[in-house]
């Protein structure tokens, strides 16, 4: 059986196991259980669901070129394992706690018991959120589409309806507990291929000091194909080529504070079933985060070992770096890598799938009056995922432009706003709904202001990306607005909403 | 620890201000160094994050706080230090085969947050969230729907 052969099957046993799983998994027939899987799931499947969700084709493809073109420079936002544990200090117990004081089957019902059923920051938050994850499905399909085109040379509109023709049947059939119980699967394959690469990097490669005497041995390599790789020492220390310290600011904030941002870390916190297994959660997603992202950054080394040491040539595009790393390490590791960066891929693309679905048929449509009894929502809630699913499919496949252009938004785009409206807002008394409204107003506009300018080819300045200038606006105007704004009669919290804080 | 309501607005101030900082000695070309800005803005969160009804629980802010904050803050300056010490060179000696400055990345910014903050919030959940607060904490949420039960 030729090589080919051998690795679509994986892909597709991948998938069938996927379907099963997420078809197997239905659960719940109520709202809450079927769009949010509220209060329903223990810890070990909670974080493996958020390590599988959080590490997307883009840690492992671009992370993968990140790294061979810049050295370690991107391993600071990798290394984030113990920031779920961080973001269920700073708000883990509070998300779960509203869920007490009222129905919440997604973030735009947290939003609502928490502002009072302010329609403009649930309706503009949402916005922002959905903007956000509808690119990173749009990103991960794209993703998806261009392995097989560089593997196979398939039609992408053909590959891309099958594959993620699978991933919308098992979410429609499942809902968000398929999505989350097939996250967990593809995140123990995540993981346990992550254990396979650790040990052939330092029995192949010869680890770190391989790396690091082949670099210092060949730091500028010609290739036969006539491409030039420039390497130094300095790409092995923290920061890689990150000479002005931009990157690595951005990195901590990114991670630390950017975790707690993600809709993949907010929607499990009001999914765990036991408020206090939340730190299991948390420990078990730094553990399998950290094998998984670990491998992900020494993928990129191995490829500059291979690339130093003349074992194959200077890349002509940085971001096939992980396929070359697979040819050269035969077909079994090609197999495992693949089928490990398909199920970063589809994993992520289901849970951004089912929370832009969930987005748009039940927050955004409720800002305009627009809501529906049980059953009626449910059906609501597949037609979104069947439609965007669609649209996903059908831009990912024929419009590469505007895959680039979604490319910018995503975890920042995220932040921009749930920093404000949820990090900040879910622990102080004070933050006003006039502070949050600004925040969510000036969010919406500013990411598409910022897409703009990126389109325009404006250089943000300062190596900062444009994300951090949003970002820092919203977060200190939100705090600005609410301290001028803040009327002890309007703005006093309920007894229930400050126990949450106070819990 | 107290960390009452006021104490909550003086770090919210804190973050503002630090983002800003942030931002400003980035563009001044300061990155490295708004990097310990950064720790101080995540580290103001955490606090509140911590907080139940206006304290802190001593043992909570030593571990897993102020032990992440330490390992952390090693690991940054040793990140820093060997970087700009060895530049584009070799460095002289090697660390577990690693370059020096990857040696504090991995130990003290990924494996200490691992074991400091995972770990130790795993250790000490009961502290975080011990059943007693959790179900008085649910008494108020229910007595306030009995209320309006009675009202009705």
């Amino acid at each position: 059986m030729s090589e080919k052969v051998l690795i679509v099957a994986s892909i597709f046993v991948l998938l069938l196991v996927s379907f099963i799983i997420g078809v197997a998994s239905k659960r719940s027939t109520s709202v809450q259980g079927f769009i949010g899987s509220t209060k329903m799931f223990g810890p070990l499947i909670t974080g493996l669901s958020s390590t599988a969700a959080m590490v997307s084709g883009m840690i492992m493809v671009g992370g993968t070129a990140g790294i061979y073109l810049n050295g370690n420079a991107l391993s600071l936002s990798a290394f984030l394992s113990c920031c779920f544990a961080v973001a269920y200090i700073l708000i883990g117990k509070r998300m779960r706690a509203i869920a007490e004081i009222g129905e919440v089957t997604s973030l735009g019902d947290v939003i609502s018991l928490r502002y009072k059923g302010n329609n403009i920051i649930k309706g503009f938050t949402c916005a922002v959120l959905f903007i956000g994850c509808f690119a990173y499905l749009i990103t991960q399909i794209a993703a998806g589409t261009s392995l097989f085109s560089f593997l196979f040379g398939w039609p992408p509109l053909l590959t891309s309806s099958v594959v993620f023709g699978v991933v919308i049947l098992y979410v429609m059939i499942g809902g968000e507990s398929a999505g989350i119980l097939s996250q967990a699967f593809q995140g123990a394959i995540i993981v346990s291929v992550g254990v396979v690469l650790c040990v052939v990097f330092f029995w192949k490669f010869g680890g770190f000091s391989g790396v690091m005497e082949a670099v210092a041995a060949n730091p500028v390599v010609i290739g036969s194909n006539g491409i030039t790789a420039n390497f130094s020492p300095r790409y092995l220390n923290a920061f890689g080529a990150d000479v002005l310290g931009a990157k690595a600011n951005t990195w901590i904030l990114f991670s630390f504070i950017g975790v707690a941002c993600q809709p993949a870390t907010l929607t499990r916190m009001y999914a765990i079933k036991e408020p206090r297994d939340l730190p299991y959660a948390g420990l078990v997603a730094a553990i399998t985060q950290g094998i998984a992202c670990f491998s992900a950054s020494i993928l990129g080394l191995c490829v500059i070992y291979l690339v130093a040491t003349g074992e194959i040539n200077p890349l002509a595009v940085p971001d096939e770096a992980i396929w070359h790393l697979a040819d050269y390490l035969g077909i079994v590791m090609n197999i495992l890598i693949v089928a490990s960066v398909m199920a970063a891929i589809i994993s992520s693309a289901s849970m951004y799938l089912s929370t832009s679905s969930s987005l748009l048929s039940k927050d955004l449509l409720s800002c305009f009056n627009i809501k529906f009894e049980d059953k009626k929502q449910i059906q609501a809630y597949r037609i979104a995922i069947a439609v965007l699913g669609l649209i996903g499919i059908v831009v990912a496949s024929t419009n590469s432009e505007m895959v680039i252009t979604l490319g910018f938004l995503g975890w920042g785009t995220l932040m921009t706003v749930n920093l404000p409206v949820f990090v900040i807002g879910m622990v102080w008394k004070r933050a006003t709904q006039k502070g949050m409204m600004f925040a969510s107003v000036s969010a919406f506009v500013l990411n598409i202001i910022s897409l703009v300018l990126n389109q325009c080819g404006f250089v943000w300045p300062g190596g900062l990306p444009w994300y951090m200038y949003v970002i820092a606006f919203t977060t200190v105007s939100c705090i600005l607005v609410s301290f001028l704004t803040y009327d002890e009669k309007k703005d006093r919290l309920d007894k229930k909403l400050e126990a949450v804080i106070d819990i | 620890m107290k960390l009452d309501s006021k104490r909550v607005d003086h770090l919210m101030i804190i973050i503002a201000l630090g983002w800003v900082m942030v931002i400003a000695m980035t563009l001044a070309g300061k990155g490295f160094a708004a990097m310990y800005v950064s720790v101080v803005i995540i580290s103001a969160h955490m606090l509140i994050g911590f907080s139940h009804n206006g304290t802190i629980n001593r043992k909570l802010f030593a571990n897993p706080f102020l032990s992440w904050l330490i390992t952390f803050t090693v690991g940054i300056v040793g990140m820093q230090y060997f970087a700009f010490l060895y530049g584009d060179m070799r460095p002289s000696f090697l660390i577990l085969g690693m370059h020096p400055s990857y040696f504090f990345e991995l130990c003290f910014y990924w494996l200490a947050g691992i074991l400091t903050i995972s770990l130790g919030l795993y250790k000490r959940r009961d502290l975080w969230l011990s059943e007693e607060d959790w179900n008085h904490f649910l008494s108020i949420v229910n007595s306030e729907e009995d209320e309006v039960k009675d009202n009705e």
